[in-house]
């Protein structure tokens, strides 16, 4: 991952962006956006509890990173839709997917000793893809540069807001 | 459809059961380098010579520079001491955090291709940011949603 701030900013770029056409696309609207950006990193509940602790007391093969996949993030995502009502569900179906994806695409450009990404795609696509590797996970500049952005779009959004 | 407690709950259980399965099944991919998955230090630490002259990945912390060791933790094993050769020395430092790429070699050596360099203050910046993240979204969720604990589903709060 990049810093999760990087990936929570994006889903901010990307709804407030969107809102601009979609009217509906109110600041709670934004923040589900911004939720959705974490979803692939629930990985990291590898850091509390590792995935070879759960295999060694079920006795079966298992692995968190399973969640940092687009068939983990798909499920991910079905379920924060079933928890809210049937008539905000589509609304949040389609912001949840585009942040969980925002989170994949991202990832799938850090740089990696391999020159692969991890497979991310899986179970649809078993291998890692070529990465370009523009940045590390720690790099600084990401933060700065979607922060930048959105705090642009925060400020357009406040004009839109005075004028009307 | 799926608007009571229980009806939710039904299905949020189907989900999970789902989700378990899914990191069961990932559980039993292995290394592969026809899929750009390589082997790592929690496969040669169980069977070091049946890797020797691999491509593998592993990453760990900077113990040595002259020459370049680095410890690496592999799962539910103690930790292991690798020497590193095809490393300038000057790229990296005692207690720096690397990920590297290479050819395992006999003796615990490991020939590097690649080589990523983080220092340990950039590891803390980013868990830093990161926390910060989730406590500005956590903080907006709970501004703009509201929980209805009789169908257990969230909703927009009302426009103030």
């Amino acid at each position: 991952m990049p810093d999760l701030l990087t990936h929570a900013l994006v889903g901010y770029i990307i709804a407030t962006a969107l809102s601009f056409r979609y009217g509906w696309l109110t600041p709670p609207w934004v923040t589900v956006c911004m939720m959705g950006t974490f979803i692939p990193d629930l990985t990291k509940i590898q850091l509390l509890v590792p995935s070879y602790r759960i295999e060694q007391l079920l006795g079966v093969p298992f692995d968190w990173f399973g969640l940092h996949t687009v068939g983990g993030a798909a499920v991910s995502v079905l379920i924060g839709t079933i928890l809210v009502p049937r008539g905000h569900r589509r609304r949040v179906l389609a912001l949840l997917a585009i942040a969980a994806g925002s989170h994949l695409v991202l990832d799938s450009l850090l740089v990696s000793p391999t020159g692969y990404a991890a497979p991310m795609g899986w179970p649809l696509l078993d291998s890692g893809l070529p990465t370009p590797g523009i940045y590390l996970s720690s790099d600084r500049w990401p933060a700065l540069l979607s922060g930048l952005l959105a705090a642009l779009l925060w400020a357009s959004t406040r004009r839109d807001h005075t004028r009307s | 459809m799926i608007e009571t407690r229980w009806t939710r709950l039904l299905v949020l259980g189907l989900l999970i059961g789902l989700l378990c399965s899914l990191l069961l099944w990932a559980g039993t991919l292995e290394a592969d380098p026809t899929r750009n998955v390589f082997p790592d230090e929690d496969d040669f630490a169980v069977d070091y010579d049946a890797y020797i002259g691999a491509d593998v990945e592993t990453d760990g912390t900077i113990l040595a520079t002259n020459p370049v060791v680095v410890e690496v933790t592999p799962d539910g094993h103690e930790p292991l001491e690798l020497t590193l050769t095809n490393v300038d020395p000057p790229t990296v430092q005692e207690d720096d955090q690397i990920s590297v790429f290479g050819t395992l070699e006999t003796d615990a050596t490991i020939s590097v291709t690649t080589i990523t360099v983080r220092s340990p203050w950039e590891f803390q910046y980013m868990y830093l940011v990161s926390f910060l993240a989730g406590l500005w979204t956590l903080g907006r969720f709970r501004r703009h949603w509201t929980l209805n604990t009789d169908t257990l589903s969230f909703s927009p709060r009302e426009e103030p």
